[in-house]
Formats: structure tokens, sequence, C-alpha cells
């Protein structure tokens, strides 16, 4: 098992090396652009398998704590009952719009050529409704067809399940993540307050970079000495970016040193 | 793109070197944040408080293996001392991974029966949705030591404000250079960027993450080197340099 799973990361691994390291003709002439999507389709699908993961331990945490009667039962209970109620709306949703567009597809192959036989047994649901409607499969018939699936699909904006799937979103999920957001101002005030303090020179040179970079912001103080704006564009240019820049070399390259030992299978995971 | 082909082949060359000289020593230097690790875990103990481990928004990958190690550190000493540790999650596949550690550590230890695997509950993947979790989590377990180790976003001075607030010693430690001030500012010692790494690997003393962190100098010092050599290419204006730059720099 371990072998196969080393086998595994080695190759798709290698096929995103070579992917971001070959010129572009030798990609386009080893077929490249027709991989690279099927694979991010496959880590898509295995990463949306992983939300079962989270799914289970909110189920299993909040509903012990209904059942035996603890503490902030009420919560989980309110917790669980929204989980449940957006799952299934977002599913609805889902489901009515996605069989719309999957049906336009199946027209939009039905006029392109003569492939009913294979149509009809990959969509049996499909073509037995549009034999139902089109008895002859006429191309005139069938264009009906799809204008009138396009005009659904366009109505399908006002169907219940978005309604509701919207109103989840807009009304309740981004308040009150725009709510949290709003938190940071009032806890960058109250972190400043603490650290921008004379006590040593690093405590100096912090306050004296903080009140730099906030007057070089301000129109006032800008309207009344200019030089601010330089200012704080140097220290943010120059200094400040310089040091973002050797964090980020350095933490990527001790990311890198790992990713190649993993992808080398020198790295025992876990152990 | 020359320029990556020379780093990542020199990666790969150093990394298969490493592995076959395991018997080459790697000394480190001493790390404030390890003493501080130990300190706050001792400090919840003595207060009959609890211990929370954040690794953030850190998904499986790199930073996550390494904010491992020093989980595991904390984990052997709570469970030593019998302190409860909450290491609540944002990432449903990580969830998984934690809790098999902590499941292990704990075997380990002997104290297997002290593991609780809701102590690793997944609190929410959306940022502002973990970090309203993590502060009614902060203020209701009574914790009295804080460590947020990995990669963050806007959420880490509202988790790192929330721990202050509830009176606790904080550690923390990040490779998202935007939110290390915030940590500088709010918790009592911060590990800046590489450092994460560097502590996982003095905590674990495991050869494997030593020599990663010596394949890392020398990384860094060739991208240092051709800084340097840029830099002076740049200020003396030297015409071989255009040349030499779009051969590092162009892409095929």
């Amino acid at each position: 098992m371990k072998t196969f799973i080393f086998v595994l990361s080695f190759i798709f691994g290698g096929y995103f090396v070579l992917e971001f390291f070959l010129p572009t003709q030798a990609k386009a002439e080893l077929g490249f652009d027709g991989f690279t999507p099927l694979f991010l389709d496959f880590v898509t699908i295995i990463s949306s398998m992983a939300f079962g993961l989270g799914i289970i331990n909110l189920f299993s945490i909040h509903f012990q704590k209904i059942t035996l009667g603890l503490k902030g039962k009420f919560y989980s209970f309110v917790l669980l009952l929204s989980l449940c109620f957006t799952l299934v709306s977002g599913i609805w949703h889902f489901a009515s719009v996605e069989s719309l567009n999957l049906r336009l597809k199946f027209l939009e192959k039905m006029t392109q050529g003569d492939v009913n036989q294979k149509l009809a047994q990959l969509f049996p649901s499909f073509y037995k409704t549009l034999v139902s409607i089109c008895p002859e499969l006429d191309k005139a018939c069938i264009a009906r067809e799809k204008e009138n699936v396009k005009s659904r699909i366009k109505d399908s904006d006002k169907h219940f399940s978005k309604l509701i799937f919207d109103f989840l979103t807009n009304a309740i999920f981004l308040p009150l993540g725009a709510a949290m957001f709003s938190l940071l101002a009032f806890f960058i005030a109250s972190a400043s307050f603490r650290a921008f303090q004379f006590k040593n020179i690093f405590g100096f040179l912090l306050l004296l970079s903080a009140v730099i970079v906030i007057l070089g912001q301000n129109s006032f103080w800008t309207q009344l000495f200019p030089w601010f704006v330089e200012l704080r564009a140097w220290l943010l240019n120059n200094v400040s970016s310089a040091v973002f820049r050797a964090i980020a070399i350095g933490s990527i390259i001790g990311g890198l040193i790992f990713s190649i030992r993993i992808w080398l299978g020198l790295e025992g995971v876990g152990k | 793109m020359a320029l990556a082909t020379i780093i990542f082949a020199l990666a790969v060359f150093s990394v298969i070197y490493y592995e076959t000289k395991r018997n080459i020593k790697i000394p480190l230097r001493d790390f404030p944040a390890i003493e501080k690790i130990r300190y706050g875990i001792a400090l919840a103990g003595e207060q009959g408080k609890g211990v929370v481990f954040t690794t953030g928004l850190t998904g499986i990958g790199p930073l996550l293996y390494a904010c491992l190690e020093i989980l595991k550190e904390v984990a052997r000493r709570c469970a030593r001392l019998g302190i409860k540790l909450i290491v609540p999650q944002n990432d449903p596949p990580s969830l998984a991974l934690v809790t098999k550690t902590l499941e292990q550590v704990y075997a380990e230890e002997g104290k297997i029966s002290r593991f609780d695997p809701q102590s690793v509950p997944f609190l929410s993947e959306e940022q502002f949705a973990f970090a309203a979790g993590y502060i009614g989590l902060v203020k209701r377990q009574d914790i009295g030591c804080a460590f947020l180790f990995g990669s963050f976003a806007g959420e880490a001075l509202i988790l790192a404000e929330s721990g202050k607030n509830a009176g606790a010693f904080q550690v923390a430690g990040s490779v998202s250079p935007e939110q290390l001030a915030f940590f500088v500012a709010t918790c009592d010692e911060t590990a800046f960027g590489d450092e994460v790494y560097a502590i996982s690997a003095k905590l674990s003393q495991n050869w494997k993450l030593l020599s990663n962190l010596r394949i890392a100098d020398i990384l860094k010092l060739v991208i240092l080197t051709f800084l340097i050599i840029g830099s002076v290419c740049l200020a003396f204006e030297l015409e071989f340099f255009e040349r030499f730059r779009r051969f590092l720099f162009q892409v095929g």
C-alpha cells in the first residue's frame, strides 16, 4: 500500500513539476493542456469528499451535547438546524438548476449530429422526455425545446430554493462575516494601544513607524507636511516590503524542501 | 525560469545527498519560543486551566506537518501533566490528521484514557466563522495558554486578541508576514516565518527536519548570492547584467 501511494504521489507530483518547468511548445506537443484540467478536477472531487469529514465531526460533537443535555445544548441545536436547512436549500437549488443545464447540453448535442442512440443510452430519461415532446426528433422542434429550457434556466433565479439560499447567504451569512471583520477595527485599536509604548528602543521604532504610516495617510496632515507622503511610501516600499520578502523567501524555501521530500517518498509523514 | 530550475535542481540534489549522510551533526541555535512554549504549558497547569493550539487556516501541506511536530511536544507535556488540550480545526482533512497524531502521542505517553476525540472540534472552513467559534471556545473553556502556529489571514488579530482578553499566555508563529505584526503586538512570543520549521526540527530532533533546515540555509545562501550580484550589477549599470537577468527569468 505504501509503495502504491508513493508511486501515485511521485507520478502526479512529477507531472506538475514538468508542467511548471517545460517550455510552452514542449507542453503542447506532449499534450499537457488536456491533462491539467482533468487532474485539477480530480483534486476538486477529492477535496469535496473532505466536507463530509467536517459535517460528521460537527454532528458527533453537537448531537452528543443535545442528547446528553450538556451546557450549550440549545446553541448546538440551532447550529445543527441551520446546517441542515442551508444544506437542503443549497442541494435543492443545485439539483433544480443543474438538471436544466444538463438537459440544455443534451439538446445541443442532439442538434450537432446523429448521435441519438448513444445519447439515448447515456440519458434515457431526457431522451424519453424529448421523444414525448418531439416524436419526429426534427431540428425545428429540438430548437424550440432548447429555447424553452434556456428560458427556464433564466427563470430559475426566481425559484423558491434560490430565494431561500440567497436569503441565507445575503441576509445572514455575509452580514455576520462583515460583523466579525468589523471587530478587527476595535481589536487593532486595543492592540496598538498596548503595543506602541515607548519602553525601549524597539518599542520606540515601532511607535515611530506606526505614527509615520498613520499620519502619511491622513489628508489634513499631508496638506501641512507633504513630505510625509514620501516618507511613508519609502518606509513601506523599502523597509517593510524588504522584510516581507525576506520572510516569504524563508517560508517558501522551507515549504519547498519539505514538499520535495514528500514527493520523493523520503518523508514519513505522521511517524 | 533558469533561476527556478537552478534552485529546484539544487534542492533535489541536496535532499538526496543529505539522505545518504545521516551521521552529519547539524547544530541549531536556541529559540526563545521553545522556552516560552514550555513555560506557557506549566503556567496553565499551575492555574488549573486548559491549553488551546490552533493552526489557523493551514491546510494539508509542509507547514501543517511542521506545526504537527510542535503540537506533538505540546500534547506530550499536556498528557503528562493532565492538562486539557483543545485543538480547534478549520480544515476537514487536517482534522483527521491532527486527531490521529494526538491519539498517537497520548498512546505513547500511556495516557490514552485522557484522550478525548472531541478535543479536536471542527469549527468552520469559513475564516470569520472559525474566528467566532474560537472566541467562544476560548471564553467558555477557561484557557490559560494559547498557541497559534501556521498560516493565518485577517482573523489572526481576532484570535490573538480573544486569547489576550481571556488572560491567556500566548505563543505564535506564522509564515504570513502581514499577520506577524499583529502577533508581535498581542502575543508574549512570536516565531517569524521559517522559524516555525526550525522550532519543529529542534523540538522533534528528527534528523530529516534538521537536514531540511541545512538545505534551506544553503538555498537561501544561493539566492542571497544572486541578489548581491544583481544589486552590484544594477548599481554599476553593468552591461552583461541585462543578458544575465533575461537568462535567469525568461519564461519559455
